[in-house]
């Protein structure tokens, strides 16, 4: 697997736990605006409370600069880079479904991150909305912004 | 055909034969939208007329509505239960509790618009629904424990992203204030629905799904949420308390408008538990700290919670804004022997003791585990003190306990009481006429808010402070067929309807915000007022429930009395003016004067031609 240089991203999401305020919009707007329904299970991030401990995490594409995802997809132009966002992005009409990239991404604990839509039987994954993402344009108190890389 | 918005299924379980089946929610879609709307429908056709709460004919139903689980601002876990409720007054008759959270939402990606239970266990069970697969199992294991713990251990059992709504040891003592709690602080509380849980030996009921709600047009769907968020937002600008954490008290709440929304607290030391606790108080419950040390309140809040007792009993009713028992104790009513403790109702840590005993139903505890009104028959004692309303209910937004709404705001409060059968969210129009005046943003011009209300109610006199009882039957009509749409579609009932706005130069915001939402999402095209329409219509088949359990004019004239007494400025209700502004709500809804039964004419009308002739049939209609 050639770890072949790539153009670096110029955007991200970060996130800040204290902050969010566990309405979960990010989740439901992300399914909406991508797949036409309203679920976390089809949302490209992953929201993870647990009121008990009062305690949140959320799974993000890390856009990293260098993508293991990417490197990992076994077929060719189905993995690519968002030329004006830098966001690496799987190509739905290319994806074959094997998971590989969902396999490489350590950020992917419980598979939030890079998922399987079952019904599409593609692996999805954060684009950056083309550079406006709407969950970050959603959350009410702006614990998800987009944040500018520097040095990209 | 491909159903938006609703799942199109609601399981059905049936306790005592354990056996679960399904039903198509087509059947009751659009008409009666969902939530409060499909539960009154499905409860006319289940529950027989007349009987006991804690029977196993009694049906305890959980429905969610269109807009439960989806971006839909305040809609998130939304959801409605509903059944003969335990806490009614002077016999359990058929009521409503709205429940937020996110265990509605999680519902619906299992699979299930709603759920609804009926007949009794033999030992305690609960019910897991994952990813449409739904399954009774043995409960004995949680059966004892609070609603805290109980859920930890669901939790491990399923892991992270499962929902729980279950019943405290109030609920499985069959305490008639005991709530169906899911998480930190959010509960089914109003009606005693914990208890008759309880009285199924259903402890929890778990869900978790990786479904979603398909919308019908995703992309209006969208800029509709982004408008509607702007619009409440300007109506209920965010004023943040310094040095607390605030959190959504439903999934999917973009507003951020309620002053005492879900206020987080972590590692609280309270006085009886060694360990810190860490939880939330939220609408009422805040009330909880004005006792002293307020960590002791704070412990006696979450206490409530863990046994599963209703705050609005506590806080509204014995003492906080209802002062009942600190009044018996000022007055010497109640002694130190039968309490069984110092008689102390400023100090938290004697709450948490009551709590205890109440949930427990020992010594004093279980006469206020029958709910206030009873306790105060059982006690004979100090019933001029209740701070109880009507239908088993105590004091909400009536202007007799709250230093609001004004004369004369709260006669529309009172309308509202007279017919319903629980406490009305008088909200929608009193609290936004005067009690936000002085908040946020206020105030808002009386002009505005005269014109602004005469498109809504059809007359500046609707909110004139000087209209005394004139126009006030038509805006309680109008309200009262909105507060059904909000419990059906589901919708935050504080921050809406969005009759005003700060930031419209007329002072208007939008009261179709409700149909634009419903219509995208659902791809059914009802114009407001369609949708009012449909509220309209589940009002009158809540009527049709309420007389063939053998209501009567003369109960929801109930409220008089309470509304005679004189209210925070003094000013008492005009028992003869109220009868004719009850005459005109009747004449509004078509219903008879003398018995106050719908006509066989407006139920044909509103498309209820099957709920006339069940009625002809009994003999209950005018």
């Amino acid at each position: 697997m050639a770890m072949r240089p790539l153009p670096p991203a110029r955007f991200r999401l970060r996130f800040d736990a204290d902050t969010c305020w566990w309405c979960r919009c990010c989740e439901l707007v992300c399914s909406l605006t991508h797949e036409g329904a309203c679920g976390p299970s089809l949302a490209r991030l992953r929201i993870d409370l647990d009121q008990f401990k009062a305690e949140v995490k959320a799974d993000l594409c890390w856009q990293c600069g260098k993508p293991l995802c990417l490197y990992a997809c076994p077929v060719p132009g189905a993995m690519t880079i968002d030329e004006a966002t830098g966001a690496r992005l799987i190509v739905a009409e290319k994806c074959t479904g094997c998971g590989e990239c969902a396999k490489a991404c350590p950020f992917n604990r419980e598979g939030g991150v890079i998922r399987l839509n079952a019904a599409r039987g593609i692996y999805v994954k954060c684009d950056l909305c083309g550079g406006k993402p709407a969950c970050a344009e959603t959350c009410p108190v702006n614990a998800i912004q987009i944040v500018a890389l520097k040095g990209a | 055909m491909t159903l938006y918005g609703w799942t199109g299924r609601i399981l059905e379980a049936d306790l005592t034969a354990g056996r679960l089946t399904t039903i198509s929610t087509e059947n009751y879609v659009p008409e009666y939208i969902g939530g409060r709307g499909v539960a009154a429908r499905l409860a006319w056709e289940r529950i027989p007329a007349s009987i006991d709460a804690f029977e196993p004919r009694n049906v305890l139903i959980f429905m969610t509505g269109p807009l439960t689980g989806t971006l839909a601002p305040t809609s998130g876990g939304r959801m409605t239960v509903t059944g003969v409720a335990p806490q009614a007054y002077p016999r359990p008759h058929y009521t409503r509790s709205s429940i937020g959270g996110h265990f509605g939402a999680e519902l619906k990606y299992a699979g299930y618009d709603g759920i609804v239970t009926s007949g009794a266990a033999a030992e305690p069970v609960y019910l897991s629904v994952v990813d449409g697969r739904a399954e009774l199992l043995d409960a004995r294991q949680l059966w004892g424990l609070d609603t805290f713990t109980a859920q930890r251990a669901l939790l491990e059992k399923y892991g992270r992203g499962v929902e729980i709504a279950c019943i405290g040891p109030a609920g499985e003592n069959l305490v008639r204030i005991a709530v169906i709690q899911s998480g930190l602080e959010n509960a089914a509380a109003q009606g005693g629905f914990g208890a008759v849980m309880g009285a199924k030996r259903l402890k929890a009921i778990v869900v978790r799904g990786s479904g979603a709600v398909r919308i019908a047009h995703p992309s209006r769907f969208h800029e509709t949420c982004r408008e509607v968020q702007g619009l409440a937002r300007a109506a209920r600008e965010w004023r943040p308390r310094p040095g607390t954490s605030r959190k959504a008290c439903t999934a999917s709440c973009t507003v951020k408008g309620c002053g005492d929304a879900y206020i987080l607290y972590r590692n609280v030391l309270g006085r009886l538990r060694a360990d810190p606790w860490t939880g939330v108080v939220q609408c009422a419950s805040p009330m909880f700290l004005r006792l002293r040390p307020w960590e002791a309140g704070f412990e006696a809040a979450q206490l409530a919670n863990a046994y599963g007792i209703n705050h609005w009993e506590i806080v509204l009713g014995l003492t906080g804004a209802g002062r009942w028992l600190d009044q018996c104790v000022e007055k010497g009513l109640i002694t130190e022997a039968e309490m069984g403790m110092p008689l102390e109702p400023k100090n938290g840590e004697f709450w948490s003791r009551l709590l205890r005993k109440i949930a427990y139903r020992e010594g004093i505890g279980d006469v206020f585990a029958e709910g206030l009104p009873r306790a105060a028959d059982l006690l004979s004692r100090g019933k001029e003190f209740l701070p109880h309303v009507a239908h088993g209910f105590e004091t909400h937004w009536d202007g007799h306990f709250f230093g609001a709404p004004c004369y004369p705001y709260w006669l529309v409060s009172a309308l509202e009481w007279a017919l319903d059968s629980r406490d009305p969210l008088c909200h929608g129009y009193a609290q936004e006429i005067t009690w936000w005046w002085d908040r946020f943003r206020g105030p808002l011009s009386i002009e505005n808010i005269k014109k602004a209300a005469a498109r809504v109610y059809g007359s500046e006199m609707s909110v004139d402070p000087e209209s005394g009882y004139a126009y006030k039957a038509q805006p309680a009509f109008w309200q009262q067929n909105r507060l059904v749409v909000k419990d059906s579609v589901p919708i935050c009932d504080q921050v809406f309807p969005l009759i005003f706005s700060h930031d419209a130069a007329d002072g208007y915001g939008d009261t179709s915000a409700e149909a634009k939402l419903f219509s995208a999402a659902t791809g059914v095209e009802w114009s407001e007022a369609e949708l009012d329409r449909a509220g309209e219509r589940v009002f009158n088949l809540e009527r049709a429930i309420m007389i063939r359990e053998g209501r009567t004019r003369r109960d929801d004239e109930t409220v008089i009395p309470y509304f005679k007494r004189p209210d925070y400025e003094g000013i008492p209700l005009d028992e003869e003016k109220f009868r004719a502004l009850l005459d005109e709500l009747y004449e509004l809804r078509g219903w008879d004067k003398a018995t106050g039964r719908p006509t066989r004419e407006r139920l044909e009308g509103l498309g209820l031609k099957d709920i006339a002739d069940e009625l002809e049939e009994i003999g209950c209609l005018p």
